[in-house]
């Protein structure tokens, strides 16, 4: 019981220190803000890049024959290696690399914009909400 | 050795140990509280959680390892900090384990940090430095339990 109690105080303290970073770290405050981690971005962040941006499709093959983003290449993790070169070939100094998969709910984005900033690759990230934000974003309105 | 000498050098060594998790625990939570988007990543890394939880963990567990690890140095609501710790610690090893398993390379993200280099992942020492503060908790805990000395009777 004495255990108990100390386990509770303890980490009623720690919600304390916690609560405030929450509400001032930058990092933390950003991020709650934006409900985003780091290096995901929205379609029209995208859209409102100048910087020129190179897709990377995480999904499989069936997926990207039934559309995707004009001009992406599909990369995904089982044939990492063997579309390295490709992806190389299209990029070029400066061009960022925008990551995407089905929907939020699939990581396999996040884990190749990882896959790809540990292969050298820099301003990589992953498209929140994937294919189908952006397909929601590009509807004929 | 007499038996006051020896209960005297189980309970310094019972402190050592306490207060080298405690330690571990204290920079530990204070490199992550200093960078906690990097903790982000380094939690989603393992594939355990969904991206709501990791951005919570992040918040509170940097914070949870520095109060705990200060209340073993100190002494202070010993017991509670022992069995949070213990918690924290099989915790962390049961993430290691399993993405051991699955053959993740991942950030063990213990000591802050950032984002693995590919193959670099060092799993048995990652692990091995769990289970030797988990021991050393361990220690600490079986000492306190341990019956004081009675004095001889005449």
């Amino acid at each position: 019981m004495r255990t108990l109690r100390e386990m509770f105080l303890l980490a009623g303290v720690a919600a304390l220190p916690a609560g405030l970073a929450v509400a001032l770290h930058p990092e933390l405050a950003d991020r709650r803000r934006a409900g985003l981690p780091d290096d995901a971005v929205r379609p029209v962040e995208v859209n409102a890049w100048e910087t020129p941006v190179l897709w990377v499709d995480a999904r499989d093959a069936a997926a990207f024959a039934r559309g995707h983003i004009p001009g992406a290449l599909r990369l995904d993790e089982d044939t990492f290696s063997e579309s390295l070169g490709a992806l190389v070939t299209a990029w070029s100094p400066g061009m960022r690399i925008v990551v995407y998969c089905d929907t939020t709910a699939c990581s396999r984005s996040r884990e190749l914009a990882q896959r790809l900033r540990d292969a050298g690759f820099e301003d990589v990230h992953h498209l929140h909400g994937g294919w189908e934000a952006w397909s929601r974003a590009h509807a004929p309105r | 050795m007499e038996p006051g000498t020896r209960a005297a050098m189980i309970r310094s060594i019972a402190w050592l140990a306490r207060g080298i998790v405690g330690l571990a625990l204290v920079v530990a939570g204070t490199t992550k509280a200093i960078h906690p988007a990097t903790f982000i990543t380094d939690i989603w890394s393992y594939r355990l959680v969904p991206e709501a939880w990791a951005y919570w963990i992040a918040a509170f567990l940097p914070w949870l390892e520095i109060v705990v690890g200060a209340a073993l140095i100190t002494g202070r609501q010993r017991q509670g900090a022992q069995a949070i710790a213990a918690a924290l610690l099989l915790v962390f090893l049961g993430a290691l384990l399993v993405s051991w398993s699955r053959g993740l390379d991942i950030a063990c993200g213990c000591f802050g940090g950032g984002p693995a280099t590919a193959g670099a992942t060092d799993y048995p020492w990652l692990v091995g430095r769990d289970l030797v503060l988990l021991a050393c908790l361990a220690f600490g805990w079986f000492a306190d339990r341990r019956p004081a000395v009675q004095a001889p009777s005449r």
